[in-house]
């Protein structure tokens, strides 16, 4: 059973890597075999968030879940991207090369440590009981209500705790348990960890555009061995996936308003559709994100803001059939229960509100030191004149942890306690600290190279 | 392949493949069997003394309201650890006092065994 189930576990996310492929070759390509290898977990990501939205809007809309429609999905993608991307002239790729310069051994040395950490966690997820209250209360009944009974059964899924939550991360553990065989609850974590071992891939990947590899290997393993993410990459909940979807949007995005190439944003628009279905504060980092990429990008607002106006209208149109779901079963909202606009409201609560989010933000026992050194970076690319990317990271980790004392202040039945029962405060911040992973080696890589070009111009 | 390809293929694929054959070379994974799920009681460490495992919580509640009802207070229904529910008076201070207690237990017909006290 846990060999047949590990094999459909690879077959499933060999899935996933082939949709994302198709979908990459169709908006960008790849000239060589290496670019692709660099960009597999970007392909990986975006196939999870493509395929697991389009599962989720079937079953939203009366598709029975089953296994054809599991393997269906995603080879359909694929084929659809390939064979666009073949009508657009796309031509095949080389081998290519993967460089001799001394980032290579830096490289390797980065690869080789992250790879063995990922292997131990491995061996964490390969035979982990379902101990997290989310995963056994409410995640995965829910899987196993649409793996048996084949759809959105209403009774279940209007009583159950989180009731309001979209269903991508059930689909998700429905699809797995479909290629396994049966409702293997233990082998599920592999799943998570799959995402885990994606997202540091698509992560570094990218990054390598425009991070030196002595800077980016170091914060791919500070990222790893942060208490509250590296060790948690197996547990079978949303919060990790949701960060994951929302910190590859956000370098996305970035790198779109830097060099305008179009296939970022069409991507980021993917990984965000992903989020909005996966939590529902999915749709206040969507938000926020959004927030953050008009702001920096006003100067040139005829020609960026009506493609994130694009960006928007797709997540929103993605977005609602959950939620004209549920309230046509008469599940309560996803929105705060005191209203959440009215500063007059709760007035005692909004300070220690604020100041809980902020304290999350800095704690070293939940992030070790990724925020006081993205904070550093922030300086350091604010004094060399890197204004972009300094300004949208400041801007979306500020409205992010905002957004995170927002919640608190504006649903009055939550205590102001980090306790993981109470408030999901911590839960919530981890998106603000994943970016603060991500964005460190950016802002660096950004003053590095406004420093070595204004003494490159002195010395010439 | 360069020389400088080469080393890094070395850096990353040793450690990559050695760690999971290392592991590996110890025999895959193996899970208690029942029996290392009841360890034996130590002089000298506190002991549990259980009064049976059971497949169900429902017949272990049952039988742990039969253990209390005859003065065994304290004793309560926990998961074994290996798919199991043990009605177990937890946490007796020495095994001579257990084995009073399984000395008192047999006068009304249980048969509790000693154990070492779960974490110990």
């Amino acid at each position: 059973m846990t060999a047949h189930g590990l094999v459909g576990l690879a077959l499933l996310n060999l899935l996933y890597l082939a949709s994302g492929a198709g979908l990459l070759w169709y908006v960008r390509g790849w000239e060589s075999w290496v670019e692709f290898a660099r960009l597999a977990g970007l392909a990986f990501l975006v196939g999870v968030a493509s395929v697991g939205s389009i599962w989720t809007l079937l079953l939203i809309v009366g598709v029975p879940f089953s296994l054809w429609l599991v393997l269906v999905v995603p080879v359909a993608v694929a084929l659809a991207g390939l064979l666009v991307g073949r009508k657009r002239g796309r031509h095949r790729p080389g081998l290519g090369s993967i460089g001799n310069g001394s980032g290579l051994i830096v490289t390797a040395f980065g690869l080789a440590a992250a790879g063995l950490f990922l292997e131990a966690l491995f061996r964490n997820a390969r035979l982990s009981g379902l101990y997290w209250w989310d995963a056994w209360s409410f995640w995965v009944p829910k899987a196993k209500a649409i793996y048996f009974f084949g759809g959105l059964d209403e009774q279940f899924f209007t009583t159950l705790p989180g009731s309001s939550y979209p269903p991508l991360i059930p689909v998700v553990d429905v699809a797995a348990f479909h290629l396994m065989g049966g409702p293997d609850v233990v082998t599920l974590h592999v799943q998570y960890w799959l995402f885990g071992v994606g997202f540091v891939w698509a992560l570094s990947g990218v990054l390598s555009e425009r991070v030196p590899a002595w800077l980016l290997w170091p914060f791919v393993l500070l990222l790893l061995v942060a208490p509250r993410i590296g060790e948690r990459f197996h547990i079978t909940e949303a919060d990790l996936l949701l960060d994951f979807f929302f910190v590859g949007a956000s370098i996305l995005v970035l790198f779109w308003i830097l060099d305008r190439e179009r296939w970022r944003l069409a991507l980021a628009t993917i990984l965000l559709c992903g989020m909005v279905l996966t939590k529902r504060e999915g749709l206040l980092l969507a938000a926020v994100l959004l927030v953050a990429a008009l702001l920096v990008s006003a100067r040139d607002w005829r020609r960026t803001w009506p493609a994130l106006g694009v960006l928007a209208a797709v997540v929103a149109a993605v977005a609602a059939p959950w939620r004209i779901w549920y309230v046509a079963h008469g599940v309560a909202g996803e929105g705060p229960s005191g209203g959440g606009l009215n500063p007059a409201e709760s007035t005692e609560r909004l300070w220690p509100s604020f100041r809980l989010a902020f304290d999350v933000l800095f704690s070293s026992s939940y992030w070790s030191v990724l925020v006081p050194v993205a904070v550093g970076a922030l300086v350091l690319a604010l004094a060399t004149r890197a204004f972009i990317p300094a300004v949208f990271f400041g801007a979306l980790v500020g409205l992010v942890t905002l957004g995170g004392g927002w919640i608190t202040w504006a649903i009055p039945e939550l205590p102001i306690t980090q306790e993981l029962g109470g408030n999901p405060i911590v839960r919530y911040m981890g998106a603000a600290a994943l970016l603060c992973a991500a964005a460190s080696p950016i802002l660096l890589a950004a003053a590095w190279s406004a420093v070595t070009e204004s003494e490159e111009a002195g010395a010439s | 392949m360069t020389g400088r390809v080469a080393l890094a293929a070395a850096i990353v694929l040793v450690p990559l493949i050695g760690y999971p054959v290392a592991t590996l070379a110890g025999g895959s994974p193996r899970f208690p069997t029942r029996d290392e799920c009841a360890p034996a009681a130590i002089e000298g460490k506190p002991v549990d003394v259980v009064f049976g495992r059971f497949d169900d919580p429902e017949t272990a509640a049952t039988m742990r309201d039969q253990v209390v009802a005859v003065g065994f207070k304290g004793t309560d229904v926990l998961p074994d650890g290996c798919g199991r529910w043990k009605v177990v008076l937890e946490n007796v201070p020495s095994l001579e006092i257990a084995h009073e207690i399984q000395e008192e237990a047999a006068t009304v017909d249980l048969r509790p065994t000693s154990e070492l006290a779960a974490g110990n």
